[in-house]
């Protein structure tokens, strides 16, 4: 009998076992959880008008979204290991102030709309519930605010996340519906679409949902933020896989759970009770109660970070040291920019009639167009041998971001060429 | 005292009246605590074609940099690879001008909006300090009305340790950077923020015994960070030098070091700097290489 090497002779099943699963936890974990965190209010709508206007024949823009968001996120991750920066920072330091200006401005802008729609959907989710939305966002964004500016929202982050975790029922939805795979797999696979002012649209908000601004900047800050060092590469990769392909999982079974239940009826949606009606082949009577509980916890867990986010890159343009563990009068400038962010959100969907479905997806169109900029500097750095070193991206590498660009760019170009409005 | 930004894009002419190019950037040599200029970087927007000795100036003004007749500038044709620098001599405008630098006095990391020089008598230029201002960083956007209301914010050239790879490097080898005379609790606040890499390079170039006191008064956040990222005999090193309360707690973490070590598992659990604690407060080291 061949002897079994070192850890398995000395542990114990159970030991080994436990060791087993703390490994896997450890190297999938965190990306998972990232990935659940991905799925906000916005994307979930976005996805069910794609599914629920165009069935399963757009579902390959979703596939080429979740390829770019694999791409362009190992990349911010990427960039911000090696540089120990985060993008903004990143940009000045390379193309310096007045790009970096353009840099911030378009994240600023993109960042707000997000967060517009993260507030939407938290309004949309209450209102399920019979809440009005002048009750539900102004009570949702100072809780959230004072749990993130006193430092403790991660005492409830893993809470929200639970409650954002039902929106995987849409995973058993889609199942449940009895979809026609056969389409779904061409849908996927075969890039057709209507040559209409509503699919370009529908297909450009995709793309914007995906792979938003706010998410590039996040997970290069987050890859400063931790420390990593090139050593740590390989986890972090793994990380930003993992979440990217379960956002596109979930998305996938979103767009054919609503396909399959709304489209076939003609259903379109303008209000979230439409968007979740796509639940009831899985939960019946209480699909809206699912939906509701899913935008709500999705919804908080994203109008915590956006802001956050916005605030880390304003610093970083400016240069200011900031962090969560500063009071408000050291970090004026980064507890102002995340008010300022939040407050003009509320703002916005608490004008009185405001569509919430529209605001929801209309800013995703707004984050891909706004994207073309950063994805074009993110580009440059990563050719940077100077910066990024021996991470200098190959001609491969580089062909891919090219072509990724390219892709987002025909898409905006089609918009503008078939009308926004 | 001299604005780099405002003195940089003007023309550099040659003796004979002819434009060599504009004026790109400043190189300085970092051997002591305030470094004169030591070369102008002149060519187009695209790339640099000559390195100037200050010797060959005959003016430097806001209008115009005149040269001096030092013989043909041919001489001074740099390739477009590699620039030829010598080994202690960093671009201001390319090492500096909106990098990160750490403010050893002031504790706080920065970025630099603008560098500022002073003018000696015999008319040579002196990095004198940076700006790290928001002031200085609209006036570069061109917006002025509201760059005025606002203060300069000039952090002393000594007082600072640059963060880009070449500065950073720079002011390692150089001993009168300001890395080489921080007491413990300025060289525990320098290594909170910088880089693992870096703070580790400079734990390696401080020595064990600095180091160990740094250690030991930076968050237990900071510092379990620090031990792992250090290769294994170095962390022995400053581990030998450390307090025996300090040493069984940083053995246990490096010989115990658990797959969820440096994982998280919450998005926003960061976004801090873990500051290193003030005297007497509690630490609690064990769970600081996670985070």
């Amino acid at each position: 009998m061949t002897p079994t090497s070192g850890p398995a002779r000395t542990l114990a099943p159970q030991a080994l076992r436990r060791a087993r699963l703390l490994g896997l936890v450890a190297v999938l974990g965190p990306g998972l959880l990232a990935g659940l965190s991905d799925d906000d209010p916005a994307g979930i709508t976005t996805y069910s008008v794609l599914g629920a206007q165009f069935g399963y024949q757009m579902l390959w823009v979703l596939l080429l979204s979740t390829v770019a968001l694999v791409v362009f996120h190992s990349l911010a991750a990427q960039m911000g290991v090696v540089t120990g920066q985060g993008l903004i920072g990143l940009i000045r330091q390379r193309y310096g102030v007045r790009s970096a200006g353009l840099a911030i401005t378009v994240l600023v802008l993109a960042n707000v709309g997000t967060t517009c729609a993260e507030f939407a959907g938290i309004a949309a989710g209450f209102e399920l519930f019979g809440v009005s939305r002048y009750v539900s966002v102004p009570v949702a964004a100072v809780v959230v605010s004072v749990l993130v500016l006193r430092g403790s929202f991660h005492r409830v982050e893993h809470i929200l996340m639970a409650l954002a975790t039902v929106l995987l029922a849409y995973i058993a939805a889609g199942l449940l519906a009895h979809p026609d795979w056969g389409e779904a797999f061409k849908g996927l696979v075969v890039p057709t679409m209507p040559l209409t002012r509503g699919a370009v649209l529908i297909a450009t908000g995709t793309i914007g949902t995906t792979l938003a601004p706010w998410g590039l900047s996040f997970i290069q800050s987050y890859a400063v933020d931790k420390k990593l060092t090139p050593a740590d590469l390989a986890y972090e990769r793994v990380d930003v896989v993992t979440g990217a392909v379960l956002t596109g999982i979930i998305g996938f079974f979103v767009v054919v759970a609503c396909a399959s239940t709304l489209h076939v009826h003609g259903v379109t949606i303008s209000s979230a009770a439409d968007a979740a009606a796509a639940l009831e082949p899985l939960a019946g009577h209480l699909a809206r109660t699912i939906f509701a509980i899913g935008l709500i916890g999705a919804g908080l867990l994203a109008a915590a970070i956006l802001p956050l986010s916005t605030a880390y890159s304003v610093c970083e343009f400016t240069g200011s040291e900031a962090a969560l563990d500063d009071g408000a009068s050291e970090a004026w400038l980064f507890y102002g920019t995340y008010v300022v962010v939040a407050a003009v959100a509320v703002l916005i969907v608490l004008v009185p009639g405001a569509p919430l479905i529209s605001i929801l997806v209309l800013s995703q169109v707004l984050n891909a167009v706004l994207l073309l900029p950063l994805l074009a500097f993110m580009y440059g750095i990563s050719r940077d041998r100077d910066l990024m070193g021996e991470f200098t991206a190959t001609r491969g590498a580089a062909a891919m971001y090219l072509v990724t660009i390219a892709f987002i760019a025909v898409c905006v170009a089609a918009l503008f060429v078939l009308g926004i409005a | 005292m001299l604005v780099f930004t405002r003195e940089t894009g003007q023309s550099v002419r040659a003796a004979n009246g002819t434009v060599l190019g504009q004026l790109r950037d400043l190189t300085a040599r970092l051997g002591v605590e305030h470094p004169e200029v030591h070369r102008l970087a002149v060519g187009s927007r695209q790339h640099l074609s000559h390195l100037l000795p200050w010797s060959a100036v005959e003016s430097f003004e806001h209008s115009g940099v005149q040269l001096r007749n030092v013989g043909p500038v041919d001489s001074f044709i740099v390739d477009r690879g590699a620039l030829p620098l010598e080994d202690d001599e960093l671009l201001l405008g390319r090492d500096v001008l909106d990098t990160q630098i750490v403010d050893v006095v002031g504790h706080r990391m920065a970025r630099v909006s603008d560098v500022l020089l002073t003018r000696l008598l015999d008319g040579r230029l002196e990095v004198a300090a940076v700006d790290v201002g928001v002031g200085a960083l609209l006036r570069r956007l061109g917006i002025r009305w509201l760059s005025e209301r606002l203060p300069e914010q000039a952090v002393d050239w000594r007082d600072l340790h640059l963060t880009s790879d070449r500065g950073h490097a720079i002011q390692l080898t150089t001993t009168v950077a300001a890395v080489h005379r921080l007491d413990a609790p300025a060289l525990a606040e320098l290594l909170t923020r910088l880089d693992l890499g870096s703070a580790t390079d400079v734990i390696r170039r401080v020595g064990p015994r600095r180091a160990a006191a740094a250690v030991t008064l930076a968050h237990p956040v900071v510092a379990g960070r620090l031990m792992l990222a250090l290769h294994p005999d170095d962390a022995a090193k400053v581990i030998d030098e450390l307090p025996s309360e300090f040493v069984h707690r940083f053995r246990d973490m490096l010989s115990s070091r658990s797959p969820l070590t440096r994982r998280r598992f919450l998005r926003l659990r960061g976004w801090r700097l873990h500051r290193p604690l003030p005297p007497g407060a509690p630490r609690r080291g064990r769970r600081g290489a996670g985070s």
